[in-house]
């Protein structure tokens, strides 16, 4: 069963204003994980200056501390995934979930 | 140099085998290797601190390692309190909860690496997924002789046997 509360879109349009502009975009979606825990699925779309070799890891530590804080998650029930994407990447691709 | 390293070096050259057009099959077995990468890590310390006094025991050991078991424990001890053997809480330290997170984040990447064609990777994401790696490896050298590391490794192979 899956038991996670979803971010509203307020509070994720929240959390990349205060992360812009190396953030344009972040969805979120409950669903269960491989092996059955319920998890939380955000997928992340960065500029593409922070998406650079030189600063992904600094950004993405940030956006996952940022996202804890704001959202108040757990390690646990549910379970935080995080994914990445540049915004050129997503341009190219256009995966609906990510939009 | 073990296999946990080797993996690790393989995962970065995957990821760059066919730069700066990687192919979904190069993104996938990058993500895939990095996984098994922290994975053997894990396993080949508890395979080392725990020897058995041969190399078979060791192997057998090593095979005592479950995927689904080292996730919950990865699981809770990404939390900030362990709760011991004797049931009394203990402080986890930060690098030791960084590792935790990574195996249970990697262990997801990488089922939808190699089990779910509908997820597209690209090079950012999974460049994200190499660099926690990286990290996972230097938080582990930072704590594996702390004696909670050892709790980890213990508590993986228990299971929920504990």
């Amino acid at each position: 069963m899956i038991t996670a509360s979803i971010p509203t879109r307020e509070q994720l349009e929240q959390i990349v204003r205060e992360l812009a502009p190396d953030v344009v975009r972040i969805r979120c979606q409950a669903s269960l994980d491989w092996s059955g825990d319920s998890a939380l699925y955000f997928r992340v779309i960065l500029s593409d200056d922070a998406s650079a070799p030189a600063r992904l890891w600094g950004v993405t530590e940030k956006v996952r501390s940022t996202l804890f804080r704001a959202l108040d998650l757990s390690e646990s029930d549910p379970i935080p995934y995080f994914r990445f994407r540049s915004d050129s990447e997503q341009a190219k691709i256009r995966e609906q979930s990510w939009e | 140099m073990g296999v946990a390293h080797d993996l690790l070096q393989q995962a970065f050259h995957l990821a760059s085998y066919n730069a700066p057009s990687p192919t979904q099959s190069d993104l996938r077995r990058a993500v895939s290797t990095a996984y098994y990468a922290l994975f053997h890590l894990l396993v080949e310390e508890g395979g080392t601190r725990w020897l058995g006094g041969s190399q078979s025991a060791q192997t057998g050991l090593q095979r005592a390692f479950d995927h689904g078991a080292m996730k919950q424990t990865s699981v809770r001890f990404a939390e900030a309190i362990w709760t011991d053997w004797h049931g009394a809480p203990q402080a986890v330290p930060p690098a030791l909860r960084q590792v935790a997170k990574r195996f249970v984040d990697l262990q997801e990447d990488r089922h939808l690496a190699d089990y779910d064609n509908h997820e597209q990777w690209t090079d950012t994401d999974v460049q994200a997924v190499l660099r926690s790696v990286e990290r996972a490896f230097r938080d582990w050298d930072s704590i594996r002789t702390d004696p909670i590391a050892g709790n980890y490794l213990l508590a993986m192979i228990l299971g929920k046997r504990r």
